[in-house]
């Protein structure tokens, strides 16, 4: 299904036949030591920049009712980040994937992440919105 | 993993507290309840490594264990 919201995604995560683990990687959006006066100047108008990942929590979908929800516990952290990145770990026989089977493939994403192959995880704007890289 | 603090208001606080865990995994969240003087942390590190990057770091800690929610009778 095409996912164009986070209710959308808990949709979809919902219709799996394998029970689903959510893993989000939360990013900040930093200028880069090396930028440029054009960099930095579209950086301050709120476009471009580098995205580094400064948190990461894995999740049932069920512990995450809406993106609100999300985003309320969040702030609990006090940690500022700009996107937040989705993946899905998909389950076998039924069981869910417990949040040591999540580690590496958290891992795996911020690594991702790090290097800008991001084109595999469902990405939100801290309003919600779906974000898309080009 | 859970944790209780039991001198979080004369140590270095909430702020210390989260910096005591990215110290150990940068990566880490946490939530710091200061009025129930508990921390919620999920990381990549083990809660044993957390617990003592916590002590380490001057704070009485005391892991807590958390409701799954399971009944257990499943087996799991």
């Amino acid at each position: 299904m095409d996912i164009s919201s986070f209710d959308d995604l808990l949709l979809a995560a919902g219709q799996q036949s394998e029970p689903q683990r959510l893993l989000f990687v939360f990013a900040a959006s930093e200028l880069p030591e090396d930028a440029t006066e054009e960099e930095r100047v579209r950086f301050e108008s709120g476009e471009g920049g580098a995205l580094k990942p400064v948190m990461t929590v894995d999740k049932l979908p069920a512990e995450v009712p809406s993106f609100d929800s999300l985003l309320d516990e969040s702030k609990g952290t006090g940690a500022h980040w700009d996107i937040v990145f989705v993946a899905s770990l998909s389950g076998r026989a039924g069981m869910v994937p417990n949040s040591d089977e999540a580690s590496q493939p958290l891992q795996m994403m911020v690594q991702a992440i790090h290097t800008g192959g991001v084109g595999n995880f469902v990405a939100f704007s801290r309003d919600g919105d779906i974000v898309r890289f080009f | 993993m859970l944790f209780r603090i039991d001198n979080l208001a004369t140590s270095s606080g909430p702020d210390g507290v989260v910096a005591a865990i990215k110290a150990l995994d940068s990566l880490a969240w946490v939530t710091v309840d200061a009025a129930a003087s508990k921390v919620k942390v999920e990381c990549m590190a083990p809660a044993d490594q957390v617990a003592a990057a916590l002590q380490a770091s001057g704070f009485v800690v005391e892991a807590v264990k958390e409701h799954s929610g399971c009944c257990g009778g499943c087996g799991g």
